[in-house]
């Protein structure tokens, strides 16, 4: 039954893939693109403008073995007004890992508590739908700096998740260099993984966990030729415990950096980011136990977080 | 271990990274010979009188019109009829979200505006800015008119961007009457 509901998934995921890439092909035919692949910009839809957009991530690389991690997103934006944009996502991922934790077993970030850490993990799975809504407070055409906020609350069957964000930008050179900073928060529910900390003797049992994410996003964009554009992105993305930000619930803190391009024609446009893992903190003994380097695995992060491609139609 | 991978959903994004973008739609609403006799029905003749701006002539004008100049060289036309002059035609370019937008301006004798074409745009939104009435808010503006959304220009919806350099494009070019052509 499971097997028959992975087949039928990845046939939907290739059916709306396709779909997608067949209405870009047909017509090299824009508002709100993002120049990054991480890191909102304010701009948005204008009122009564739809948008199609597919994400597709690949977080890939843990400690050892192999491990990809690809997250697919199709989105659907509305321009309620100049200022309200509506999106609604249908979230689901592939994930193939083998020998992928510091212990060189099969477990960790995504892979269910039930799986058999001594075997390879191969699925697709359907990870919930979400809805944002962004409402632009200052345009950064008009006002000296563009100041967004942005709301997004997501319901699956492992994880419900709400992310507020705040969103700044400002533009230089004729609006040819955009800078942009995002700072973040999301609360999370979210079953726990098959990872057992080495020697802890613990036994997954697919507890419910409250997290608390925090993250800062910086990207830099600057437009080298007409309708090309080319930056630079950071995240430093950290996590705690529970619903706090106090640093007794601090379990670690990641730092990534890499390049991003952005092509935009008339009617649609392309991102292709890819960020590194530069570095990391582990706080917690937990995470602690997940470093290899510099860098954290386990539940938490890949070397490459990730690849991320993002294409998009406007109507 | 035999590695599996999702090829198959990622083929369609896949083609368009390697494969590349195909080319924006150029859409030219009107030539400048097109735009010189929309602009100036009575002329008899349009003599070329380009500008190259000296650095100092460009920094004038960037201190006096509060937008940077990006090209030395000005297209300009001094128009006659007969032996009358009666106003300039300037065809310029203005940065669009994706490309450039080429306009023309065209100033009465006395250096107000007279109208605005524009040639070239490929934007997804805002083509309302070839709309008359959008345009006709710069008709009579002179040197040192705000030329500001929001303020003395409305914008355009989903094109700020375009629209907030039309603007700015027209106070450059007042600056570049005031400081050069009329001297």
């Amino acid at each position: 039954m499971y097997r028959r509901f992975q087949r039928a998934t990845g046939r939907t995921v290739f059916a709306l893939s396709f779909m997608l890439g067949s209405l870009i092909w047909a017509e090299p035919v824009l508002a709100d693109e993002p120049l990054f692949g991480y890191t909102y910009t304010a701009d948005l839809l204008p009122k009564g403008k739809w948008e199609l957009e597919q994400w597709i991530t690949d977080r890939e690389g843990q400690a050892f073995g192999h491990y990809h991690n690809f997250k697919f997103r199709t989105e659907v934006e509305y321009g309620l007004t100049d200022n309200f944009q509506l999106s609604g996502y249908l979230n689901y991922s592939y994930l193939n890992a083998k020998n992928n934790s510091v212990a060189h077993l099969t477990e960790g970030l995504d892979i269910p508590f039930d799986h058999d850490s001594t075997k390879l993990y191969s699925a697709m799975r359907f990870d919930g739908v979400s809805v944002e809504g962004i409402y632009r407070v200052l345009s950064p055409y008009k006002d000296p700096i563009g100041l967004a906020v942005y709301l997004e609350p997501e319901v699956g069957p492992r994880e419900q998740a709400l992310e507020i964000r705040l969103i700044l930008q400002k533009n230089f050179f004729d609006d040819r260099l955009v800078v942009a900073a995002n700072a973040w928060i999301e609360f999370e529910h979210e079953q726990g993984s098959n990872l057992v900390t080495p020697g802890s003797g613990d036994v997954p049992d697919g507890a419910i966990e409250k997290a608390t994410m925090a993250e800062i996003d910086l990207g830099v964009s600057y437009r080298f030729l007409p309708r090309w554009w080319g930056g630079i992105e950071f995240r430093n993305h950290s996590e705690f415990e529970g619903f706090s930000l106090a640093y007794r619930n601090m379990e670690h803190t990641a730092f990534f950096l890499g390049p991003t391009i952005h092509f935009g024609s008339e009617h649609w446009w392309i991102t292709v980011s890819a960020l590194r893992q530069v570095g990391a903190i582990g706080v917690s003994s937990e995470n602690k136990a997940q470093m290899r380097g510099h860098r954290i695995f386990g539940d938490e992060h890949t070397s490459w977080d990730g690849i991320r491609v993002r294409v998009g139609y406007n109507f | 271990m035999r590695r599996r991978w999702p090829i198959l959903p990622l083929l369609p994004a896949a083609a368009v990274v390697v494969v590349g973008p195909g080319p924006a739609h150029a859409v030219q609403y009107l030539t400048v010979e097109q735009a010189q006799r929309l602009c100036f029905a009575e002329a008899t003749a349009f003599e070329p009188a380009d500008v190259k701006l000296t650095r100092e002539q460009t920094r004038a004008i960037e201190k006096d019109s509060r937008v940077d100049v990006r090209e030395a060289t000005e297209k300009v036309w001094r128009v006659l009829k007969g032996t009358t002059f009666v106003g300039w035609f300037i065809v310029d370019e203005v940065v669009g979200k994706h490309e450039f937008i080429t306009w023309a301006l065209a100033l009465n004798a006395d250096g107000a505006v007279r109208q605005i074409e524009i040639l070239d745009y490929r934007e997804t939104y805002g083509h309302e800015i070839r709309d008359p009435k959008w345009r006709e808010q710069f008709v009579g503006k002179t040197h040192g008119a705000p030329l500001k959304l929001d303020a003395d220009i409305k914008n355009i919806s989903g094109a700020t961007l375009s629209s907030r350099h039309i603007a700015e494009g027209v106070r450059r070019l007042l600056s570049l009457h005031a400081l050069v052509l009329k001297r």
